[in-house]
């Protein structure tokens, strides 16, 4: 095999393989993540969106006494 | 005065013109590279060489657009500056989850107009590797020589043009995700030319402010 046909399969492998990890992460996982963190900052925090690490900084709610 | 709008109809149409060539590019080159059925090479070809000149024509009319009309500063919008490049951590941050805002100092996101720009520079590459397919002689003789020939120098350029169209899919896919998911009603805008009632309050904002051109 000569390094054109090696660059055709390598963009071949690359080429799909990117995309459909970039389809999982964006299309699937990131759309997961904001379903959840939109859901979670409005029922609990009472704000419109936040991102997952504020969420996960998150202690649970001020006791008042 | 300059036409006030987010996106005048114009860029719009040049817009809505080229999601339909790099559909139809990104399909029927797909089909070159993989006939996934049987019979559609012609067509595909055809398909494939029509939607080249239509994307190239839209192309050069969106660049005449850009600097010899009404809308001759929006360029500008593509300018990625120092501040720029000092705001694309905060950017990231905020992809990566990690933040819950960034600071919006122009009308693009720094990765935005990083995105933007690649995909103009991108398309005149596709144009001369594809172009480069067709008038081999004409077009390639220039460069043959450490290629070992121009047949060689035209499969090699075959091989960069399949590369540059994987780059253009998975920026768009990336692109059309963000489109829809942070900023919808910009979308339906752009896509639908549905106008929030909003959108000419904030760009008059915008304006005021310095973060966008028109």
């Amino acid at each position: 095999m000569n390094l054109l046909e090696k660059v055709n399969i390598w963009a071949d492998i690359l080429g799909f393989g990117f995309w459909i990890v970039v389809i999982a992460v964006f299309w699937i996982g990131d759309f997961a993540v904001r379903i959840i963190t939109k859901r979670f900052s409005k029922k609990v925090l009472g704000k419109e969106d936040v991102k997952a690490w504020s969420i996960f900084k998150y202690k649970g709610p001020v006791e008042h006494h | 005065m300059a036409e006030l709008e987010y996106a005048p109809i114009p860029r719009r149409f040049f817009h809505f013109a080229h999601l339909i060539c790099i559909v139809g590019l990104t399909i029927s080159g797909l089909y070159i590279r993989f006939p996934f059925y049987q019979g559609g090479m012609t067509f595909m070809k055809w398909a494939h060489y029509v939607l080249m000149y239509v994307v190239g024509v839209n192309l050069i009319l969106r660049i005449i657009y850009c600097f010899f009309t009404v809308d001759k500063s929006a360029y500008k919008d593509l300018a990625i500056g120092l501040k720029d490049i000092k705001n694309t951590p905060a950017v990231l941050m905020y992809y990566g989850y990690i933040k819950d805002d960034y600071p919006h100092i122009a009308k693009y996101a720094s990765m935005q107009k990083m995105t933007y720009d690649l995909f103009w520079v991108l398309l005149f590459i596709q144009g001369f590797t594809g172009f480069s397919l067709m008038w081999r002689e004409q077009l390639l003789s220039w460069c043959a020589g450490p290629f070992g020939g121009v047949a060689i120098a035209a499969a090699w350029m075959r091989v960069f043009h399949y590369i540059g169209m994987w780059i253009f899919v998975i920026f768009t896919t990336i692109h059309a995700h963000l489109s829809i998911q942070e900023g919808y009603p910009i979308m339906k805008h752009w896509i639908f030319w549905v106008t929030p009632p909003w959108l000419k309050g904030e760009w008059e904002e915008m304006l005021k402010k310095g973060e966008a051109h028109h």
